[in-house]
């Protein structure tokens, strides 16, 4: 044990030395509790065995000094008294003191009371030892709570994909039928009516020259021919919802990106029309193999983070490129941007700058698990007030 | 003895502070004593009590305290008649232990 003595009276001093050394201990003497806490200071000690009256710094100042220190490790103190001064000892206790000792110093006494300074220390240091392994738990325990929360939200994402999927084969199951019926039904309503306007030029000069005729039959072709229109959107619109989905693909499958970008932008047209201009700079794109709904959820929670930090009108531009053997995906906005201090957190889940309540936080959190999944990586560049810029980089074998 | 381990050559150590040591304490305290200065008296009386209780010197070490009573509660009547005693007995036991250091290491 290293063992620092306080005492100014040198015949103690010497004894209680001699005596410590005696037993094996490494022993540092000093002649008043300033020089002892100055010893201190530079390296701690097991235990302190301290005089109460001392000059420059008494045995109380020392006590407080070294419990105020919190070194590394316990620091048992034996406090040295007088026997008639109980008061010293009462006050050397309060003040930090784990024992006292009377003097003169008798060897047998103070070697129990070193023995129970040891088992005191020992005590200590495992206490501090379960204490950082429960704070080490601790830690890992936040750390599994976290993952637990991502994979939570990644699963009730992958359920609202499911769902989204089911309901748009459902929708598209219901709507097709039904809409094969009307465009067909209005395709024929058209050729009827060329007919109707064929027998029209054949029929008396009083009804051939009927405009109100005429003009029925006018308003039913552009009927028939805006049914046709509206069910080509309605068919597209549940074929987007299904490609987006892409419930049939829930496994690996080989696909060319822009399709779902397409797709996806398809499902966002009505958040973006007449406020925000899509730019699409598309390169060639090799196919890759991957699961295309989640890499569906990336672009859609891209895009619509995009949206939201366009404040009036703005340009969201779509890139694709390909080379050492990777594909890039840029979509870049020039919204708001994104504050310097904020940029390394934006991936944390948890992370969200919409204010308690809105946004989940958990969506570029998604985006980051999916890609890296892929093998991929998201980079992103920012300028508060300009816009930000984020590239997905996919290998060709993401799978 | 036993506190040393029946190491005469520390206890010749010890005794060898203890000339050096008494003599400058004893004339501090007489120095007290005469300025009637208790706080001084206390304070150099529990020094030199501290010192004697080393060597189980009751006698000496208990006028040392009777002293250091007196100044602590500024009861110096009987000052100079203490002082007088912690003198002589603090000879006293130099002389045993010189007595005693020549006995075992003629």
């Amino acid at each position: 044990m290293r063992i620092l003595i306080a005492e100014d009276e040198r015949i103690t001093r010497r004894t209680l030395q001699k005596m410590l050394e005696g037993w094996g201990h490494s022993v540092v003497a000093t002649q008043d509790g300033a020089e002892a806490w100055e010893r201190f200071e530079q390296q701690p000690f097991d235990i302190v065995v301290t005089d109460w009256d001392m000059p420059r710094m008494d045995g109380r100042e020392l006590i407080r000094s070294i419990r105020g220190s919190e070194p590394t490790s316990y620091t048992y103190l034996i406090m040295l008294t007088g026997r008639s001064e109980r008061a010293d000892v009462v006050a050397g206790m309060e003040a930090g003191a784990d024992d006292f000792l009377a003097k003169p110093v008798d060897s047998s006494e103070l070697r129990v009371r070193l023995h129970a300074g040891e088992r005191i220390i020992e005590l200590e240091r495992q206490l501090a030892n379960r204490n950082r392994a429960l704070s080490e738990a601790n830690e890992q325990l936040k750390t599994t709570i976290s993952e637990l929360r991502e994979t939570q939200a990644a699963l009730v994402q992958s359920e609202k994909m499911a769902s989204l999927g089911n309901l748009a084969a459902g929708v598209a199951h219901e709507i097709n039928n039904p809409i094969g019926s009307i465009n067909a039904n209005s395709d024929v309503m058209i050729r009827a009516i060329g007919k109707l306007k064929e027998s029209l030029e054949q029929a008396p000069a009083d009804v051939k020259d009927n405009r109100q005729l005429r003009r029925s039959f006018d308003v039913l072709e552009n009927i028939g021919k805006t049914n046709q229109t509206a069910c080509d959107r309605v068919v597209r619109m549940v074929q987007s919802l299904s490609n987006f989905a892409r419930l049939d693909e829930a496994e690996r499958k080989r696909v060319d990106l822009r399709d779902g970008l397409e797709s996806t932008l398809s499902l966002v047209h009505h958040k973006l029309a007449n406020r925000i201009d899509v730019i699409r700079d598309y390169g060639d794109l090799p196919q890759i193999v991957c699961f295309p709904n989640q890499l569906n959820q990336v672009f859609m929670n891209m895009l619509l983070n995009a949206e939201e930090a366009i404040e009036d009108k703005g340009t969201i531009t779509i890139r694709t490129r390909s080379g050492d053997n990777a594909v890039k995906v840029t979509i870049e906005d020039t919204g708001v941007g994104i504050r310097p201090e904020h940029l390394s957190k934006i991936f944390d889940p948890g992370f969200t700058r919409k204010g308690v309540g809105v946004g989940s936080g958990l969506g570029l959190a998604i985006c980051y698990k999916i890609v890296t999944e892929h093998r991929g990586k998201i980079d992103v560049e920012s300028e508060l007030g300009s816009g930000s810029k984020f590239t997905i980089t996919l290998p060709t074998d993401a799978s | 003895m036993d506190r040393v381990d029946d190491d005469i050559e520390f206890l010749g150590e010890t005794v060898t502070m203890l000339d050096d040591d008494v003599p400058a304490l004893l004339e501090n305290i007489r120095v007290a004593a005469a300025e009637r200065n208790a706080a001084a008296l206390a304070k150099t009386a529990h020094t030199l009590k501290s010192m004697l209780g080393n060597f189980c010197a009751s006698a000496a070490e208990e006028a040392a305290r009777d002293l250091e009573r007196m100044g602590r509660e500024s009861r110096l009547d009987n000052v100079d008649v203490a002082v007088e005693t912690l003198e002589y007995q603090t000879e006293r036991l130099r002389e045993a232990l010189h007595l005693f250091l020549r006995m075992k290491n003629p």
